[in-house]
């Protein structure tokens, strides 16, 4: 609820502060670096950074930051400044951005809620904690030391913080999720709705016409009150065929979009999700029952093979072929050869066909 | 009924009972013919699970059964894999051999000309796992598929991707043996190749596979040649030309011409030419796409590669994109499966 | 493998791993065309049997046809020369057997012939000796199949023939001959058409004979690369004289009859080798108490663990061993002497045309009364 509050706290400021930059304050709206002018190049940015809250146009703070950090180009100020640390300014007055920032550092770090806390003075006791180390922050009251303290709590309460915050996404995200379920839920039925409405008046023009038609044809032998009768019987069975209808969509899409059922896949697929990557899911033998020798590769040690095979398989007849430059050329190299023959050697060898076809045509 | 059948054949004479065998799957709808192959559309009877029968006219050539129906069925019939196309059995009527295969409804070349359809970038790392856990399992089995190509990568209802079409397979040579250098389709033809190598490896295919998982991320074919020499042109282009100070020996290469020198693309230009792809992704692609052969990875390494752990996780099968179909479903069926066989 | 590493495994969910052996297991080699000594036996006696019936109905319709044409000769000889009993010709599974090694001699003869590569005459001898587990020679005599063998191996090898140059540089044999075979052939080994060869598994010993006995150093004092190399080429050549015209490929896996040639060729290395290799754990632990330690008193639990290891090594290392000299037995069988062949390639025709065995006999009969 706070945070929308805040959006649309600042969505009003800034309009605000635009319509009173616009018409008003034209000398804030220059860089005082660089010197552009907001009125003769309507598309430039300012931006300020939470050290210090200076404000530097887009295009310099791209220039002097991009290299790394840099100190801050006002005079008298100096402070070293990191480009990814620049932000848009939100509020007009600086010092209600700087408290904005400060509170949403030390919410991130004192991020209990109230749930977590056995009763409600705990829990106030809690927020004045933080209102009391937003205040000297803010104030510049003993900040290193309340700075140091801070530090300190986030170190202490690591893990906490980390599952609480994992936590209230969750939250989030599944609140979310639960209204835009709810609302296409909505939108389905409606849509439904409106098809079957415009189908019954449809329905309704053609029976019309149909009276219509067998009342001036004087031929018809049949009368108009019978043919009145059977119209609205038949639309007494077309009414509860649509009514049966519309109920199975409603739970078919209660089904799709019930937030429940949702919650069931969203499950299956964290169930999923949870389980270890396997690239191979078992299609490879981890267990090879030989070790292979160390295989020369490099095209120096290959063309004076016989001098680099020392601690190496031997076989002259391959050290020919290790040397054919067509054959390397082509990427055939000599360790594809003795790695396949290896592997050949021992695929089947533990199969003792005399016990296992006897199982099997026991079984 | 199945064990009947089964007692016939091993009887050796299974030309005889051809009523048994035909009555365990119905061929209901042919969607395909071509020079060696007509195939159908059927059922199991006994599953009620949906086929494909490829019937593969024999007596027609001079010099027997044809050899792409050879390998097709030799290797085939080795290679159990999730991500590799099932044949379910085989089985002869008259004089010809029928091929029963799994029913697969689409392939990646339709997905991939479908520009309605969005793909999300673990959608293309799910098909590219898919596809390197199957040609991994062809290279464990020492075969080569020598084929790949979007539209030989067949998509099963369930979103899991099958690697078909067995015509140009073979296994991993001896030493001393001469390889065919006419293989692979064109676009997907590796340099080596290019310049007729006779003693490639299985790096032809990680080519193959790195030029599809580009054509993933592009949605239109990465390196099109009209013809063989272009091919060469349009690699070079995109890649840099190989000479022996980058790819050692390719001058001794049967076919080697260096046409006209390319630098070979940097890190940046090829970031611009995958502007959504992760650094992960790069490095996977630049492994996969190696001029030099030696220098490629090979399907272990890829698999290992840490595109596959970083986020996004690769998209479970079934939560893939699928055809969109505008026609009822057999009919939509059918015309892929008629323009992807090319029988 | 131990079992803490159990312990740990078990609350994961079970993977399947798929071992290199697995990958044999799945193969067709071992699914459809492995066999226990026993089921071989039953299905070529069943083989033999089914050409048998074949070729009794074939002389029964040929002696009755001659008979109603000739009656008064049967019914003065029924007793002697045409008596069906005395008349027909069947084979015997031993007959059989015997002329399909026979045969495996003719396709290594022709294959060289051709100078076809190692793998396609191994590939062709499987796919004949495959055929005639499934049909009998009394319904298809081998000469045909067997060249059809070769041609359909030669194709599935990668190295295309044409029909007409394969033809050309035989005798006798038409291209139908062939084509009119090779569907007959592929339904009969349910197109499977892989086969796992033992000379690339050999080729891979060799290899790691090296790694075992001279890395980092030799293990024994008289082996080197050039004695491997020797042991390498005489097990190639006892592979080509035995293993090949055998059963063995039907009952061992290709690395089982790689060891085999290995071990009968020398049997000293090869045993160096499996223990080295396979009795890894009594190694150390021998090797722990050579050094003989006092301060290191194994608990209980470790020496059983231990003892528990090495009786299983030894188990495997074993099981291994025995198979390997099975195989070693199966290969070599005695092979059948060219007389023997002749007679029974004689007694093959008959069975197969039993018509011109009775024509004959009675032009003997009317003719030199």
């Amino acid at each position: 609820m706070v945070v929308q509050d805040n959006k649309s706290n600042s969505y009003a400021s800034r309009r605000q502060s635009n319509i009173v930059d616009d018409f008003d304050d034209r000398s804030s709206d220059m860089c005082p670096i660089c010197k552009t002018d907001k009125y003769l190049s309507p598309n430039m940015n300012f931006l300020i950074n939470p050290e210090c809250y200076h404000r530097i146009c887009e295009s310099c703070v791209d220039r002097i930051f991009s290299l790394g950090p840099a100190p801050c180009p006002y005079a008298n100020c100096g402070k070293i400044l990191r480009k990814n640390k620049f932000k848009q300014q939100i509020f007009d007055n600086l010092s209600i951005e700087r408290e904005i920032d400060i509170r949403k550092k030390v919410g991130a770090i004192y991020n209990k809620t109230e749930e977590d806390f056995s009763d409600l003075k705990e829990y106030n006791k809690y927020l004045e904690i933080i209102e009391d180390i937003i205040f000297k922050l803010n104030n510049g009251i003993d900040r290193d030391q309340t700075e140091m303290e801070l530090y300190t709590y986030e170190q202490e309460h690591k893990l906490e913080i980390l599952e609480k915050n994992i936590t209230e996404s969750q939250k989030n995200a599944d609140a979310q999720k639960y209204k835009e379920a709810m609302e296409r839920l909505r939108q389905e039925k409606l849509r439904f709705e409106r098809e079957h409405e415009i189908e019954d008046l449809e329905y309704q023009q053609k029976q019309q016409q149909e009276l219509l038609d067998t009342l001036t044809n004087s031929n018809s032998t049949i009368s108009a009150e019978e043919i009145i009768k059977q119209q609205q019987s038949n639309a007494l069975k077309r009414a509860s065929l649509r009514k049966k209808q519309l109920q199975q969509v409603n739970t078919q899409l209660e089904q799709k979009f019930n937030p429940v059922y949702q919650q069931k896949l969203l499950e299956q697929q964290l169930a999923i999700s949870r389980m270890p990557f396997t690239p191979f899911q078992g299609d490879r033998d981890l267990n090879k029952l030989y070790k292979l020798l160390p295989i020369p590769n490099e095209i120096d040690k290959l063309m004076d093979i016989e001098n680099h095979i020392s601690d190496s398989y031997n076989d002259p007849y391959l050290n020919k072929l290790a040397k054919n430059k067509e054959y390397l050329g082509a990427g055939w190299r000599l360790t594809t050869v003795y790695e396949r023959a290896l592997d050949e050697a021992f695929i089947g060898l533990g199969c003792i066909i005399e016990q296992e076809k006897r199982q099997t045509t026991a079984v | 009924m199945a064990t009947e059948v089964a007692n016939a054949v091993s009887n050796g004479i299974s030309s005889e009972v051809k009523s048994p065998v035909q009555s365990k799957y119905s061929k209901d709808k042919k969607v395909g013919e071509g020079t060696y192959a007509v195939v159908y559309l059927g059922n199991q009877i006994s599953t009620k699970r949906k086929i494909a029968i490829k019937e593969i006219k024999t007596g027609l050539f001079k010099d027997g059964l044809d050899m792409s129906a050879i390998r097709e069925v030799k290797y085939l019939q080795e290679l159990k894999h999730p991500n590799v196309i099932e044949l379910i059995d085989v089985f002869s009527t008259s004089n010809n051999l029928n091929l029963v295969l799994e029913f697969l409804p689409c392939d990646l070349e339709v997905l991939i000309k479908d520009t309605s359809i969005v793909f999300k970038s673990s959608d293309i790392k799910s098909w590219l796992l898919m596809t390197l856990r199957g040609v991994h399992h062809c290279h464990r089995n020492f075969i080569l598929h020598r084929d790949l190509k979007p539209n030989n990568l067949l998509l099963a209802p369930d979103g899991q991707l099958k690697i078909a079409d067995f015509g140009l397979a073979r296994s991993l040579g001896n030493p001393n043996e001469e390889l065919s250098s006419n293989v692979v389709t064109r676009w997907y033809r590796a340099p080596e190749l290019l310049f007729g190598a006779k003693h490639y490896t299985v790096a032809v295919d990680i080519w193959s596979v790195g030029i599809i998982f580009a054509e993933l991320m592009l949605r239109t074919p990465y390196l099109p040649g009209k013809d063989d020499i272009d091919q060469l042109d349009v690699t070079f282009r995109a890649l840099g030309t190989p000479t022996d100070q980058i790819w050692p020996n390719v001058s001794n290469l049967p076919q080697y011409n260096a046409l006209k020198i390319y630098p070979p693309p940097s890190r940046q230009e090829l970031r611009n030419r995958f502007s959504a792809a992760t650094d992960n992704a790069l490095d996977l692609l630049i492994l996969m796409t190696q001029m030099d052969p030696s220098r490629r990875c090979d399907s272990t390494q890829a698999l290992l590669h840490e595109f596959f752990t970083e986020a996004p996780r690769a998209t479970d099968p079934k939560d893939l994109p699928k055809k969109k179909e505008k026609k009822p479903v057999n009919e939509g069926n059918d015309n892929s499966n008629a323009k992807r066989r090319k029988v | 493998m131990t079992e803490q590493e159990k312990e740990v495994e078990e609350p994961v969910p079970k993977r399947v791993t798929i071992s290199n052996d697995d990958l044999y297991r799945r193969s067709t080699q071992f699914e459809l065309w492995s066999f226990t000594q026993e089921s071989l036996d039953k299905a070529k006696q069943k083989a033999n049997k089914t050409g048998q019936l074949l070729a009794q109905e074939r002389f029964n319709q040929a002696f009755n046809k001659s008979k109603s044409e000739n009656p008064e000769l049967f019914e003065r000889y029924k007793d002697d020369e045409l008596n069906p009993q005395t008349l027909i010709t069947l084979l015997t599974y031993e007959e059989e057997s015997k002329f399909i090694q026979f045969y495996c001699q003719n396709i290594v003869q022709t294959t060289d012939y051709f100078r076809m590569p190692t793998q396609v005459k191994l590939t062709a001898i499987s796919l004949f000796k495959k055929f005639y587990l499934i049909n009998s020679m009394m319904e298809y005599h081998p000469k045909n199949i067997m060249y059809t063998s070769v041609f359909l191996a030669a194709k599935s090898e990668n190295y295309f023939i044409s029909i007409e140059s394969f033809v050309q540089r035989l005798k006798d044999v038409k291209p139908s001959d062939i084509l009119d075979l090779e569907f007959k052939i592929l339904q009969s080994l349910k197109f499977t058409l892989l086969v796992h060869h033992a000379f690339r598994p050999l080729y891979g010993f060799f290899l790691d004979f090296q790694a075992v006995l001279l890395h980092p150093s030799p293990l024994m004092y008289d082996v080197s690369v050039d004695t491997l190399g020797a042991l390498y080429d005489k097990a190639k050549i006892w592979l080509n004289e035995n293993a090949i015209l055998s059963d063995v490929a039907f009952l061992f896996t290709p690395p089982q009859i790689a060891l085999a040639a290995m071990y009968d060729v020398n049997r000293r290395v090869t045993d160096r080798y499996l223990k080295k290799k396979f009795l890894t754990t009594s190694a150390v632990h021998n090797d722990h108490e050579e050094i003989g330690d006092e301060n290191e008193e194994p608990t209980n639990d470790d020496n059983n663990e231990i003892d528990d290891q090495i009786k299983s090594e030894r188990n495997q290392y074993e099981i291994l061993v025995r198979t390997i000299r099975k195989c070693i037995r199966i290969s070599k069988q005695e092979k059948p002497t060219s007389e023997e062949s002749k007679e029974i390639d004689k007694r093959c025709k008959s069975a197969l045309s039993p018509d011109k065995v009775i024509e004959r006999k009675i032009k003997k009969l009317t003719t030199s009364p």
